[in-house]
């Protein structure tokens, strides 16, 4: 055994069975409060581009159930059992330094969901400004930045004061996202009738059904997938897997779907939305609902991004460089630089290219779900040990060589070249297969096929504590230290 | 003054390799317990049974089969 190393998971030590206490219903709160925010309609929206109201519905339903498979088998087992979060999960097959890359994933996709969120407050407050004739309509991109960086500046300034300050506030945003969904339901069905809905046609359809279909299943796939970073993080404090499924599944599925329908159907009833909240509300509701509607939208998504902060300032101080020599304050301002980045340099090509952003999500974690799943199921038979996920030096099982395993970066390089293969995620062109197969569920396939026929050489050189007797250590050490 | 066989003059304190040394710092006793208790078996918590798996490709393969198809005749 070799001895623990302080910053190697979240706080450096795993959590007791006594810390797990979250119930069914708490994961349930917690998930949907974290997945429900403005971005469910902006995906919602991307949908309405290619199948309308009943086709993209259910494409839409199966789409996050399929992702929900994936997300699921690969974290809720291992992190429930052991109270592990996504990324000192990785260390299992990535290695007690390879981990760095699930790290950086997570930094970089969470900065990428936070400049969307704030974004969409820049373009809000735009819009709230535009409408109260205080700017005109063709004021530029400097009020929307401005608005932006203001919001940011919130953003660091409660984000700088740590886990309390962040705690509650996303309940009463993920209540207020719903209830904003209801309302916008109410008001589209009043504009153009139930019929009207139905009958809406979707604004640039490729004349390849399959395509549309598969296209619509496919984003909400990327979106679920894309909760890899999160999902450990959360469902490690419920001490059982059998209490975390439905709540995974009702909690993060479910929501994300309803309010990513409402932006599908209000992308219908205004193609020009593309789903996009700051231009439909004022066109479905009136002057004032819109003012109300965009107000609420700026509040909610400086709320949503002081969570992600935190998590990406989590993330960060996981590296025990950054926890030694940067004061937390310190680490809250470099989570938000990406950001402020990507929102002040590419605020409109980001949001143009969002479908893009979604498919990179699905890129990448695809392939570590697939990965993850052959792994835990396959190769260790549910069996990690906890003292090496958590330790440093040579004996270390989880070390393979100089603390990278090959296997593991080989096959999410599979995936991923499966992925491109079927789907270019940047023009959204694709192979014919595309349409019967997605993109995603071959490259988790692929990128688990091949992790299990590399691992065959690891395994043959004896690294990586697969074989039955490091298995047999690994509980029986366990046990000694008890 | 004498020396030791490894040129060592008497009374100085022992070289210890560097590789020793670091194996050689001790946690804190309380950070020590907590994670003997936190790696122990029992601290594990409960998986999936046979019947979980079969929900979960239900809930999240066959259904989402169907919605697929409903939404090829929609």
């Amino acid at each position: 055994m070799s001895a623990p190393k302080a910053g190697g998971g979240s706080d450096g030590v795993p959590l007791l069975l006594s810390e797990r206490r979250w119930t069914g219903l708490d994961l349930l709160a917690s998930s949907a409060s974290t997945s429900v925010a403005t971005w469910c309609f902006i995906i919602g929206g991307t949908v309405s581009y290619y199948l309308g109201a009943v086709a993209g519905s259910f494409a839409m339903m199966a789409g996050v159930l399929i992702g929900m498979l994936f997300i699921i088998l690969a974290l809720v087992p291992a992190s429930t059992k052991y109270g592990l979060d996504s990324t000192s999960a990785s260390k299992a097959f990535l290695g007690t330094r390879g981990w760095g890359f699930s790290a950086v994933l997570l930094f970089v996709s969470l900065a990428g969901w936070n400049a969307l969120l704030l974004i969409v407050l820049g373009r809000a407050a735009d819009a709230i400004l535009v409408a109260a004739g205080v700017v005109p309509k063709d004021s530029g991109a400097w009020v929307a930045t401005l608005a932006m960086l203001l919001g940011a500046l919130v953003v660091w300034s409660i984000a700088r004061k740590g886990p309390d300050a962040v705690r509650d506030s996303q309940k009463w945003i993920a209540a207020g996202v719903l209830l904003l969904s209801g309302v916008v339901m109410a008001l589209l069905v009043q504009k153009v009738g139930v019929s009207g809905l139905l009958d809406a046609k979707p604004s640039a359809p490729s004349p390849d059904k399959a395509f549309n279909v598969m296209t619509g299943v496919e984003l909400l796939i990327a979106s679920a997938v894309g909760w890899w970073p999160y999902v450990g993080g959360m469902v490690r404090l419920v001490p059982s897997a059998r209490r975390a499924l439905w709540p995974s599944i009702l909690g993060l599925g479910v929501p994300v779907a309803m309010v990513s329908l409402i932006g599908l159907y209000a992308g219908l009833v205004v193609p020009a939305s593309g789903g996009d909240p700051t231009v439909f509300l004022t066109e479905v509701g009136g002057l004032l609902f819109g003012v109300i509607g965009l107000s609420f939208i700026i509040l909610a998504n400086i709320g949503s991004t002081v969570v992600g902060v935190y998590a990406m300032t989590v993330s960060l101080r996981n590296v025990p460089a950054v926890a030694r020599r940067t004061s937390w304050n310190t680490t809250t301002i470099l989570s938000l630089l990406p950001v402020v980045f990507v929102m002040v340099f590419l605020a409109d090509e980001f949001f143009e290219n969002f479908p893009s952003f979604l498919a990179m999500c699905a890129l990448i974690f695809g392939p570590i779900c697939g990965v993850q799943i052959v792994d835990y199921f396959i190769l260790r038979r549910q069996q990690l040990d906890l003292t090496d996920l958590y330790g440093a030096g040579s004996d270390n099982k989880y070390n393979f060589w100089a603390g990278f395993n090959p296997a593991g970066f080989v096959a999410i390089a599979a995936g991923v070249a499966a992925y491109l293969a079927l789907l270019n995620p940047l023009t959204y062109e694709s192979h014919a297969f595309y349409s019967y197969t997605s993109a995603t569920v071959p490259s988790v396939l692929v990128a688990g096929a091949v992790y299990w026929l590399a691992s065959q050489a690891v395994i043959a050189r004896g690294k990586g504590g697969y074989s039955r007797a490091a298995r047999t250590r690994a509980r029986s050490s366990a046990s000694s230290m008890g | 003054m004498s020396a030791s066989a490894a040129g060592r003059p008497l009374g100085s304190p022992p070289v210890v390799p560097r590789s020793r040394r670091r194996e050689a710092v001790e946690l804190p006793a309380d950070v020590a317990e907590r994670f003997r208790a936190a790696t122990s078996p029992e601290n594990e918590g409960e998986s999936f049974a046979r019947n979980d798996y079969l929900v979960l490709l239900a809930a999240c393969l066959v259904v989402p089969a169907l919605f697929i198809a409903l939404a090829w005749l929609a």
